[in-house]
């Protein structure tokens, strides 16, 4: 009898495991095409720094600024050409570093998607701020954790719901403008350098010293 | 007869004078007939625990970069295809290596030859806290996957420190428990990784940083063995030498043996879809949940850590399930149990691939985990019964021929748990060498050689150093390497395309078992021939007539005796010959 009261809630729970298998929660799912872009956004390292654009022939040198050391001044309002009354459901924004694509290629996992809460192209915050109508502006040191490639600045608008409804960027539609690069520290230090190369010696002599000794020992008992 | 006479006669110096004591009850050999988990005694649980540790060891340096790859691959600016290279490089390595270690422990011993391995390749995972680039980087993962080839000569110690009736389980317990290393360094890693950050490192300096606790683990496990360990129960290896003969010559005819029979080839194909894709999984399957399901680190970290740590039980548990199957079906049960559990693997794994949730994604994984280690152990208990050459396992490196003109012979063959040890000094002007060959074997299906040369003695269990555990041992690497160079290299498929395809790869690549026949037991679809083929029909057709005149064989007629059990339940398994009369040739 105790067995029947069992069935109904273990079958919910199967029932509850087999819908969560493939149940995606997503309510609000905003799509980037959605946004509009009405904001103008520009990033440029700050002046005086050691880093330039320049045009050599073909190619265009990014300027490249150093992780940690360098900062970039991110300047962001609303595009004038648009009417007034666009920026009433804005309450915040928050700028954000996205990759360029040739920094997308082949690493899924900086890929763009339409679907804003799957997609990965900003994934670094230089600054959150209460949406005003006068231009912005804020000077940020790149962070030590960004990584080595090329990026664009972009800000999002958000609504009073926490909802993106409008961006800008500091690059064209295509994202081929306007790029720069960003150099990261490597992580290594002489004294890892030191130690590494040490301890691998020492493995390798100390399994020369071993055998040396077992020989040793082994000729001396022999001897006996 | 003078078992222990003759033993003292040739064993090591000391047993001469003073017999020893051992912690555990041995046999005439001195290898322990119990096995007792919690016990550090010397020699024999303590070379246990030494193996297992130091075979844990190399898991976990060579699984060590994929849980950290999410900071790795930013620090370093790989991309999906260097990633996708590093891991195939990780388990390629060892392919290679697994065969060099065989010969390494005939000549040195276990004890020197894996820490000589795992010696040499500590520089590869200190190394690694250098690396600046693509090319380093799969550098590092490819020298480090050399150390796995310790499993051989975990093997191989095991085997001479333990006697038949229990070396199974020694060898089971210390592959399986080396395998958690797997699991565990996805645990390890991150943990250690964010303890260094906290500190105060950048991130990217943290990894590397925490890649000196692999390393350390490493060497220091490889100096425990050279100090606690020894080789034998009675002392260390002091070397086989050889009498002059080429070892190739051997070589090339263990090898035609080997790969003459298809039955190898069928299982290393399916071991490489049961272990290959464990080793692969162990390479994405962290950075799989970090990435798709937004994780940090160490979460994914954790879940990827069940996956490696379910060999705790599932091996052995894929073992135990073969002779279940045995018991009851004979031959036939344990090919149907292997297919079963691994095509219902390949299963999982496609549902794993399709599922959408973290949660339900967690729970299939670790069903998946299950039964594809399951399969692992349940390869090996068909793996025994494919072939018995006994120059499969010869550890001596000499040819029959040499053996017998050195004053060998086949001995005696007895009961299990009983041999006869019969010799006959030769009369080589050099040294006073004296050769024997004992014939062990019990009743189910563990028998091994053990050869005595020159005061030292070792034995192995053949069911890890044959010819045809070798090829699917193999296997099972090429296995690996395959699978992630088809679905996780690059960016042609994403993570979790590549790991529905690889479950139907599993499948498919699981059908082949259906076409393994033993004529004598049958196969999956098909009774014993119907023109009735014995046991000894089967093993005894190996031996070419030549060798036959000479004896080799004879300790195959006793296995395929004792082997009558694989027919099914219906049949008296256990066959004990008389134990008196055994002709010597």
């Amino acid at each position: 009898m105790a067995k029947r009261g069992l069935v109904y809630p273990a079958s919910l729970l199967l029932l509850l495991l087999l819908l969560s298998c493939f149940a995606e929660i997503s309510f609000g799912k905003v799509l980037f095409s959605s946004l509009k872009r009405t904001l103008v956004v520009t990033a440029s390292p700050k002046e005086g720094q050691a880093s330039i654009i320049r045009a050599t022939s073909n190619v265009i040198e990014f300027a490249v600024l150093k992780a940690g050391e360098d900062k970039i001044t991110v300047n962001w309002g609303l595009n004038k050409t648009f009417p007034a009354g666009t920026d009433s459901a804005y309450k915040t924004i928050k700028v954000k570093l996205c990759y360029a694509p040739i920094s997308q290629e082949d690493r899924a996992w900086r890929k763009t998607k339409e679907d804003l809460s799957k997609d990965k192209t900003c994934q670094f915050k230089i600054v959150s701020r209460a949406y005003t109508a006068s231009d912005q502006s804020f000077e940020w040191t790149v962070e030590r954790y960004v990584p080595l490639a090329t990026y664009f600045v972009r800000a999002y608008a958000y609504d009073a719901n926490d909802d993106p409804v409008a961006y800008g960027q500091s690059t064209d539609g295509k994202k081929t403008t306007n790029l720069f690069d960003i150099k990261a520290i490597t992580g290594r230090h002489a004294s890892l350098d030191i130690a590494s190369i040490c301890f691998s010696a020492f493995s390798v002599v100390s399994l020369f010293g071993f055998f040396y000794a077992e020989k040793r020992r082994a000729k001396s008992s022999q001897q006996k | 007869m003078e078992v222990e006479g003759t033993l003292t006669a040739t064993s090591l110096d000391q047993s001469k004078s003073n017999p020893q004591k051992f912690a555990l009850p041995v046999d005439s050999e001195h290898k322990a007939t119990e096995f007792r988990l919690f016990s550090i005694a010397k020699p024999h649980m303590r070379a246990f625990h030494l193996s297992w540790v130091s075979f844990f060891s190399c898991f976990v340096s060579s699984f060590a970069a994929p849980p950290l790859i999410p900071i790795i691959r930013d620090n370093l600016n790989l991309t999906a295809t260097d990633i996708g290279n590093a891991g195939i490089a990780s388990v390629s390595g060892a392919v290679f290596a697994r065969v060099v270690m065989g010969s390494a422990c005939d000549l040195f011993g276990p004890r020197l030859a894996s820490t000589a391995l795992i010696l040499i390749t500590a520089p590869a995972v200190y190394f690694t806290s250098i690396a600046n680039d693509a090319i380093s980087f799969l550098l590092v993962r490819f020298f480090t996957g050399f150390s796995l080839a310790t499993f051989v000569s975990t093997q191989f110690w095991m085997s001479s420190m333990f006697s038949p009736p229990i070396v199974g389980a020694a060898n089971g317990v210390a592959a399986g428990w080396g395998n958690l290393g797997g699991g565990a360094t996805q645990l390890i890693m991150p943990l250690v990784f964010s303890l260094i950050r906290d500190i105060g490192a950048a991130k990217f300096t943290a990894w590397r940083v925490a890649f000196f606790v692999p390393a350390l683990f490493q060497m220091l496990s490889a100096f425990a063995i050279l100090i606690f360990g020894q080789d034998t129960p009675d002392g260390n290896f002091r070397g086989l030498e050889k009498s002059g003969d080429k070892p190739k010559d051997k070589f090339s005819s263990v090898f035609h043996h080997g790969v003459t029979n298809y039955r190898g080839w069928i299982l290393a194909l399916t071991y490489g879809y049961c272990f290959g894709v464990e080793l692969a999984v162990d390479n994405i399957i962290a950075e799989y949940f970090y990435d798709r399901f937004n994780l940090k680190l160490h979460t994914a970290g954790i879940i990827a850590a069940t996956f490696g740590l379910a060999n705790v039980v599932s091996r052995p548990a894929g073992g135990i399930l073969s002779d279940a199957m045995a018991k009851r079906f004979g031959m036939r049960g344990r090919l149907w149990g292997l297919w079963v559990v691994q095509t219902l693997g390949g299963v999982l794994c496609v549902v794993l691939g399709q599922v959408g949730s973290l949660s339900a994604s967690i729970a299939v994984m670790i069903l998946f985990s299950f039964f594809v280690q399951a399969a692992c152990g349940l390869t090996f208990g068909v793996v025994p019964f494919v072939s018995r050459r006994m120059d499969a396992f010869n550890p001596t490196g000499l040819d029959p021929e040499t053996l017998i003109q050195g004053g060998a012979h086949p001995v005696g063959l007895t009961t299990p748990n009983e041999r006869r040890v019969e010799s006959q000094p030769n009369h080589s002007r050099k040294r006073n060498r004296t050769i024997e060959l004992f014939n062990t074997y019990r009743a189910s299906s563990c028998p091994y050689h053990g050869y005595v040369v020159e005061k030292r003695w070792h034995v192995r269990d053949p069911r890890s150093l044959g010819v045809i555990s070798g090829m699917t041992g193999g296997g099972g690497n090429v296995g690996a390497v395959l699978t992630q160079l088809i679905f996780f290299k690059g960016s042609r498929y994403s993570k979790e395309t590549g790991i529905t395809l690889m479950g139907i790869m599993i499948i498919c690549c699981t059908l082949p078992i259906t076409l393994i026949y033993f004529p004598q037991w049958g196969g999956m679809f098909c009774g014993p021939a119907k023109k009735k083929v014995t046991e000894e029909d089967y093993y005894l057709s190996e031996w070419s007539s030549k060798e036959k005149e000479k004896g080799f064989h004879l300790a195959s007629i006793k296995f395929a005796e004792n082997s009558r059990s694989e027919r099914g339940g219906k049949v008296d398994s256990v066959t004990r010959p008389d134990e008196t009369s055994q002709p010597n040739v």
